[in-house]
């Protein structure tokens, strides 16, 4: 049987092969225009500031091709993307280039950041979107069209804005060198998937969360953890840590020290280093030359 | 077995070898991508090689471009574009709006994507107020277009097809002796003249073939009663010409098809351009009536609840407020009677509900807990149980009965897409309409309100 089969199958590709009997000739060069786009001021100053050293692409000019299809958004305003790139690049690549040099952050680093003008709505579950980066390679950012309000505030640029980037880069590192696996045996029973979207902040830190997404998996608690500790002052924290309660304390302040010892071991990272630098640099953003392009 | 596996094989190599029977010609000469590229170039070209730019009257409105046209004068130089309206807008959350004539320039793109894409790439609020989100209770804003397929070019038209929203428009190149605030101011007079002349009447050669149109906000109302004496009203958007109207596109009424209009104020009429025996002219209703109409009657209203509630009637006042043309009136709910606020409408003399703030109450739950509550009026379709929190929808009066008053509710017509035809008391955590809600305190369907006939 096996042998009449194959037979059948010799056929089979005898057809396939009496297929392309026609000749294609390939075009020469290219379908495309290659030429070098035309650049405006700000278009060389991204190249000069992003790709040049850290191969990242700012996309500002709307293509909703690279944005996200499920909601209505609107462009940027390039004044505005002007301003949020200057701060992505002193707050966040820079702090991490100051903590564990340039190469470390070029090597590691999405590279695409996608600018978006308006917050990602969701009137069925009435949220809003403010970031988000898709498998370590892009990252979103949206309601930059109001990022005046946030300049002003810029601890909430750290919250609406900064959070998810550090977060999502975490990801990168601990996919590239893994964590401990004592730090999923610490809340082992603690981890409720996407039923953390209906638990209470609360509720998170007394079972030893720092957030409500870090109940999803380890991963995630792990990338929460990092991230709120980088991008909170140590007030905030102390008050997070009073409202998980003695025991919730206990079991946040064990993840810590395990990320803590990860980020030091692996990558040479002092933590709490990075959470000055980017405390520091947020602190500087009054200085920086937000308007004009140099 | 053997037999059918032979005759299966064969069926397969004739399916397969069937591309050896036919030779491809190549219906262009260019490789498909090449041809974009050069399209693109030519669009490009044709875009900017116009002297004074582009006019596009625009529509919003998804599908339904129920909104109203929008006047957009546009130059495209380089990788910018400068936009001028002839309405006045307030992009989401800015703090300033910019006015009708004013210059606001963007970035356009021209890009391969399905087919030649003319994209406003970067924030203008000319353009993207149509179609940007407002906050989390409007997600899908006014559902206009700022993306396009350009589907055929002229140097001097171009057709665009919106991305989203497949709505055809037309882009008209501007005269070069056409100055452009001219032309927006020109637009801006036709509006505000005809404003307060908005009730109107179609006319052919003196006969009325439809004896019921309302224009308000780049929209009109036509009411239309069939054989059986049933009335039904159909909405079509227009934008505003330098010398009149234009129709998103040709309607036919009652046999009449129109579709561009000449105003002339001293008439109080719009002529058609094409048959200057059609003509839509100003008159005053005969169900209008003043506002002391309202205050100097008494009233009874009546209305159903949902949630197998029993009809209710209840008697009811109008106190004008300060001269203005608000009317209030006090409506129960639960055991409170709750002040709201009703608009008369000078040019109709109906009376109009919107989304508006009524009071702060505080409420109990059933396990006793209270808690402070804002409450809102908010216009709804009860059959799709959606209610709308945008300032201007809302739910406006018709005259079932003229003697003694009786009136009904229908939409106002200034939401896109949908029918409101009552309203709910709906209560909020805090005073923003962004806020936590509660829920539905109580509901009114079917509301009638009949003047009581004097003792």
């Amino acid at each position: 049987m096996i042998r009449k089969y194959i037979g059948y199958l010799f056929l089979a590709a005898c057809c396939f092969g009496a297929t392309s009997c026609d000749r294609d000739e390939i075009t020469p060069g290219s379908n495309f225009d290659t030429t070098a786009p035309e650049r405006n001021a700000f278009d060389q100053w991204l190249l000069k500031n992003y790709v040049a050293p850290y191969n990242i692409d700012v996309k500002y000019k709307w293509e909703d091709i690279e944005s996200n299809l499920a909601y209505d958004l609107a462009p940027v305003k390039t004044e505005n993307a002007i301003k949020l790139s200057k701060i992505v690049k002193y707050v966040w690549l820079e702090a991490y280039d100051e903590v564990a040099g340039i190469d470390f952050m070029r090597t590691y680093v999405p590279k695409q950041i996608m600018l978006i003008g308006s917050s990602a709505y969701n009137a069925d579950t009435q949220t809003e979107m403010l970031g988000t980066a898709e498998g370590g390679m892009k990252v979103m950012l949206y309601n930059v069209n109001y990022i005046d309000n946030y300049i002003q505030h810029p601890e909430q640029l750290n919250t609406s804005y900064f959070h998810v980037m550090h977060h999502e880069f975490s990801h990168i590192l601990h996919q590239t060198k893994p964590y401990s696996t004592d730090f999923k045996t610490i809340t082992e029973s603690g981890y409720i998937g996407s039923q953390w979207e209906e638990t209470a902040d609360s509720t998170a830190h007394k079972r030893g969360f720092v957030t409500p997404y870090a109940m999803e998996q380890p991963d995630e608690d792990f990338a929460e953890t990092l991230s709120t500790y980088i991008t909170q002052d140590q007030a905030s924290w102390d008050a997070m840590l009073k409202d998980c309660g003695e025991e919730g304390a206990q079991l946040v302040t064990r993840k810590l020290e395990l990320v803590k010892t990860y980020m030091q071991e692996s990558w040479n990272i002092d933590m709490d280093e990075l959470r000055s630098v980017v405390q520091r640099r947020c602190s500087e953003i009054h200085n920086l030359d937000l308007e004009n392009i140099n | 077995m053997k037999k059918y596996s032979l005759i299966s094989c064969l069926f397969l190599i004739s399916l397969l070898m069937q591309s050896c029977f036919f030779s491809e010609e190549e219906i262009f000469n260019e490789e498909p991508g090449q041809r974009v590229e050069a399209s693109l170039k030519e669009y490009q070209k044709i875009l900017t090689e116009a002297p004074n730019g582009w006019l596009l009257e625009y529509y919003a409105g998804g599908e339904m471009h129920d909104i109203g046209g929008v006047v957009l004068l546009m130059k495209f130089e380089g990788e910018d574009v400068t936009i001028a309206s002839d309405t006045r807008v307030r992009g989401y959350g800015e703090a300033k709006a910019v006015e009708v004539g004013e210059r606001v320039t963007s970035k356009y793109s021209l890009l391969k994507d399905q087919g030649p894409t003319l994209s406003f790439c970067t924030y203008n609020a000319l353009i993207h107020y149509w179609s940007e989100p407002k906050g989390v209770f409007d997600a899908d804003g006014l559902e206009g277009d700022f993306e396009f397929v350009i589907t055929n070019a002229t140097p001097d038209a171009i057709t665009l097809k919106g991305k989203k929203h497949n709505t055809i428009l037309t882009m008209k190149r501007m005269a070069e002796d056409m100055d452009w605030d001219t032309y927006l101011n020109n637009c801006k007079k036709v509006r505000e003249e005809s404003a307060e002349y908005a009730t109107l009447v179609g006319y052919q050669n003196g006969y009325a073939f439809n004896k019921n149109i309302y224009s308000q906000s780049n929209v009109l109302i036509i009411s239309k009663t069939d054989g059986t004496g049933k009335e039904t009203t159909q909405k079509t958007s227009f934008a505003y010409t330098d010398k009149g109207i234009r129709l998103f596109e040709p309607l036919t009424v009652n046999d009449v098809t129109v579709n561009e209009f000449t105003w002339n104020v001293t008439d109080k009429k719009f002529t058609a351009t094409t048959d200057a025996s059609v003509v839509l002219q100003y008159e005053r209703p005969d169900y209008w009536v003043p506002i002391e109409f309202y205050t100097d009657n008494e009233w009874e209203a009546s209305y159903s609840y949902m949630f197998e509630r029993k009809d209710t009637t209840v008697n009811i006042e109008f106190t004008r407020l300060n001269e203005s043309d608000t009317l209030s009136v006090k409506i129960p709910c639960g055991s409170m009677k709750v002040e709201t606020k009703a608009l008369y409408n000078r040019i109709t003399g109906m009376l109009e509900f919107r989304t508006q703030f009524l009071t702060a109450v505080q409420l109990t739950y059933e396990s006793g807990e209270k808690v402070n509550a804002y409450l809102y009026l908010c216009p709804w379709n009860p059959d799709q149980g959606t209610m709308f929190m945008t300032e201007t929808a809302g739910i406006v009066s018709e005259a079932k009965q003229l003697s003694p008053r009786i009136l009904t509710f229908k939409d106002n017509g200034r939401s896109s897409g949908t029918s409101l035809e009552g309203f709910v008391f709906y209560a909020f955590k805090e005073f923003s309409l962004e806020s936590s809600p509660i829920g539905v305190l109580e509901s009114y369907n079917n509301i009638e309100f009949k003047q009581k006939e004097q003792e």
